[in-house]
């Protein structure tokens, strides 16, 4: 995982020279870039003019034509192309914020976008491969209506035999029209996020195997608060209080690991002001507003519960991870392992005659329903992946481990809705 | 080499904690011999004791006595064992002397038996002598004539052998799952004057049954009707001996039921008189021709014939299911269903899928597919003219010319003079 430290993004704000309004439109994206380049290597573009919007149409035809997307295409034809972060952009160059702010809120919605499509690309490539398979039992199922309606024909079964075999084909075909509508809804949110049509690309037929060792959890909840954009804005804001209100008489430090605790400073802390985990408190006399205090500890306070909250929404990221890794390999290797032993052993029995090929093939729907639940785990672990690589950088609420297995259609909300 | 049953009872010993027997007293019980295999044993004559024309058990043996003051002293251990129901499928089964059914006990009228019965099932146990007439105290029914014999301990039955006749042994002690688990035995008295219903060639058997599923090795013991291997002295064919008879020899076959159902037993090739039922020798007057002997739960029947006519002669119950190995009773009938365009489907669902059964379901008598562990074909065996399509309760008597008196080698099949065979009508 990426290691990086708060002293480089600041770093990144220090090259500015420009005027507060202008200085998004002018040097905005360079350093957003720069801002999210450990989270996302990404390009972004502004198109301002014909001359971009033909290159940017360019490099995301070029990224359109691969025989399946990739996740990282899909991510830079949604940085490049996305309707909402034009939109913002243009938002960002014409407010009032500080430019530093205007930054960091940038740099939340590219990687938002990043960790939007990304979840949109997984359920996509999911529902795809879960419709596969439906389309086998469907077969498996319309074999066995087949053969009954044959055995109701020439008398070996009756009527009631008959139907019992054709409910479960009518039921099965249901499930597939369910399921061709998740493909359709997975692959339309997708498109939203890049800003094309659903048509426009091809996509893998299956997921990627799920490694075989989890992601470690060590220190994953203290690198918060150097790498999360919306900390930096929070903390920007404290120091900018402390400027305007003339502090520099430090009298308490508050430790934002511990939840915003206030003690004394030691000695070598007296001089100091902003650490990488504290902030200092001062002496208000300083201050000629008489409401310094309560304007200065209002923003401290509002960092440290929003230390508190990154912190926590990190833990629950890997917890959701950690277990989406174990009930993925538990449902490949435990359950749909048991099932084909179940096949195997099913089969042996039919070579018997000791059950019938409609046994087989009810057996052979089990498998097949397995084989869903285990696409469906794969799925998870990577939507929980996904979370987890982006939530040290961004709030990702939303994105943690999906526990309702039934749910077919994907959440739709874009960039543009933040 | 330890026998399988040494090792297997040296494990219930461990497991159980049966108390060791004290060793005075062990001095005072005969041998018990054990048997580790289901292979055919020649008639053991009596080596001491009047003389008599002993048996021959099919796919088993007779138990072997000492004489001690008079007394002819036998040994039945009671136990866990593994018992080979035909090649390819072994059972987890209980009976003596390490097989299933234990050893045929053979004496004679008038002898004094002291039968030593040791425990090492898990559970209590009794041995009760089905239509040996005894002193009540003899009889073996736990709770109404003795306390059951219990884990680890040795009970001693002593009787006088009054009447020659066809008998069987089996617990009188949570019966139903003891004889569900095969414990069981052959008991002949013969009579005191050896020429007295003499033959040459005298086989024994009992029907029993058990529940195994495909893929098991241990019977269900709960179930009452739905049985799926029918067996012989705990075989099924192709397990079971052949009936091996000199031509010209009088043969003897005696029976005993000890399953739940009633098996009409059919003989090919010989009408048989019903000789001697449980209850004693049938006299001649009343003795009645038949092809097939019925015989009933719990019952006996001898049957006897004069093995004039070579041949190989089918013989086996005639309830077709019971002439059958394990099968699917819930299996619908596919003959006549039309499976082309399907066939090809359901393959590439389950590419190892073969279709049977649209033609009837004598391909399984030709086809060796894998089955499930220690399952037996439903139907099986060849002979010189093809599959067989048999199981269960299924043999074939072979009468030869020249057999040596002793020889119950299999004399390998018959070859039929010629002009004496069906043939192709070709106009
Ligand atoms: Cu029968």
């Amino acid at each position: 995982m990426k290691t990086r430290v708060f002293a480089q993004r600041l770093v990144a704000i220090a090259i500015l020279a420009w005027a507060p309004a202008a200085a998004f439109a002018h040097q905005g994206l360079q350093s957003v870039a720069a801002l999210v380049a450990p989270d996302v290597p990404t390009e972004l573009r502004w198109v301002r003019n014909a001359k971009d919007a033909q290159e940017v149409r360019g490099a995301v035809a070029k990224a359109l034509a691969a025989n399946s997307l990739t996740v990282h295409d899909a991510i830079k034809v949604a940085h490049l192309n996305n309707p909402g972060l034009q939109a913002a952009y243009n938002e960002l160059a014409i407010d009032k914020r500080p430019f530093e702010q205007d930054l960091y809120l940038a740099a939340q919605l590219v990687v938002r976008l990043a960790a939007e499509t990304a979840k949109a690309y997984i359920r996509a490539v999911a529902a795809g491969q879960i419709a596969d398979f439906v389309v086998q039992a469907r077969a498996a199922a319309d074999a066995e209506a087949d053969l009954a309606r044959r055995m109701a024909e020439i008398g070996n079964w009756s009527a009631l035999d008959y139907m019992r075999r054709q409910l479960a084909y009518a039921e099965v075909t249901a499930l597939l029209a369910r399921a061709e509508l998740a493909v359709g809804a997975a692959r339309e949110h997708l498109a939203r996020q890049m800003g094309v049509a659903a048509g426009a690309f091809s996509l893998a037929r299956t997921l990627p195997p799920v490694p075989e060792r989890p992601a470690r959890a060590d220190g994953l909840d203290t690198r918060t608060f150097a790498e999360r954009f919306d900390l930096q804005a929070l903390r920007y804001e404290v120091e900018t209080q402390r400027g305007v209100l003339g502090l520099s008489r430090v009298t308490g430090i508050v430790d934002l690991m511990q939840a915003g605790s206030l003690r004394a400073p030691n000695a070598d802390e007296a001089s100091m002001m902003f650490q990488e985990n504290t902030v200092p408190v001062f002496d208000w006399s300083e201050s000629t507003d008489p409401l310094a205090e309560y304007t200065y500890m209002n923003a401290v306070h509002r960092l440290a519960d929003a230390v508190v909250a990154a912190r926590s929404q990190i833990r629950a990221a890997y917890g959701a991870y950690r277990t989406a890794f174990d009930l993925s390999h538990h449902q490949r290797g435990e359950i749909l392992a048991l099932r084909k032993r179940m096949g195997e052993e099913s089969l042996l029995r039919n070579n018997g005659m000791l059950n019938s090929v409609f046994d087989l093939l009810g057996e052979r729907r089990e498998e097949i329903a397995a084989v869903i639940a285990t696409i469906e785990a794969d799925r998870d672990f990577f939507l929980a992946e996904t979370a987890l690589r982006y939530t040290p950088a961004v709030d990702v609420a939303g994105i943690v481990l999906s526990v309702d297995q039934t749910e077919a259609a994907p959440h739709s909300h874009g960039p543009s809705g933040h | 080499m330890v026998s399988r049953r040494e090792a297997i009872s040296g494990i219930g010993a461990a497991l159980l904690g049966v108390a060791a027997v004290a060793r005075s007293v062990l001095a005072q019980v005969p041998d018990a011999p054990s048997r580790d295999s289901p292979a055919f044993q020649p008639p053991l004559m009596p080596p001491n004791g009047p003389p008599y024309n002993p048996v021959v058990t099919l796919n088993g043996w007779t138990l072997p006595w000492r004489m001690k003051d008079g007394w002819k002293e036998f040994h039945l251990v009671a136990e866990p064992v593994i018992r080979e129901l035909a090649p390819g499928m072994k059972a987890n089964l209980w009976g003596y002397n390490g097989q299933s059914p234990g050893p045929t006990i053979e004496c004679v009228e008038g002898d004094r038996l002291r039968i030593f019965v040791t425990n090492k099932l898990p559970e209590h146990t009794t041995v009760h002598w089905h239509g040996v007439i005894v002193p009540n105290g003899m009889d073996g029914v736990g709770g109404l004539t003795q306390p059951q014999i219990p884990v680890g301990k040795t009970f001693v039955y002593e009787f006088e052998a009054r009447h020659s006749g066809t008998f069987m042994y089996h617990p009188h002690a949570d019966e139903l799952v003891q004889m569900a688990m095969g414990m069981m035995g052959f008991f002949v008295v013969h009579p005191r004057d050896p020429t007295q219903h003499r033959v040459d060639r005298d086989f024994v058997f009992i029907t029993n049954a058990y529940d195994i599923d495909p893929g098991a090795k241990t019977p269900r013991i709960n179930t009452m009707t739905d049985f799926n291997l029918w067996s012989w002295n705990s075989r099924v064919f192709p397990g079971i001996d052949h009936l091996a008879v000199r031509r010209g020899d009088r043969a003897r076959i005696r029976i005993g039921n000890l399953t739940m159902t009633n098996h009409p037993l059919h003989l090919h090739g010989y009408n048989f008189r019903v000789t001697c039922a449980d209850g004693g020798w049938v006299p001649p007057g009343a003795q009645w021709p038949e092809t097939t002997v019925d015989v009933p739960v719990g019952a006996m029947r001898a049957v006897e014939f004069e093995a004039t006519a070579p041949g190989d002669c089918a013989f086996h119950c005639h309830k077709s299911h019971h002439a059958m190995n394990a099968m699917g009773h819930d299996v619908p009938t596919m003959i006549g269903v039309d499976h082309r365009g399907v066939g090809r489907r359901i393959v590439s669902l389950i590419p190892d899928y073969m279709i049977m059964g649209e033609r009837g379901m004598a391909d399984m008598g030709e086809m060796e597919m894998p089955l499930p562990d220690n399952t037996l074909p439903m139907m099986t065996g060849f002979g010189p003219f093809g599959p067989l399509e048999m199981g269960g309760m299924f043999t074939v008597l072979k009468v030869r010319d020249g057999l040596a008196r002793d020889d119950y080698r299999d004399p390998g099949w018959y070859a039929q003079p010629p002009g004496t065979a069906v043939r192709e009508w070709t106009g």
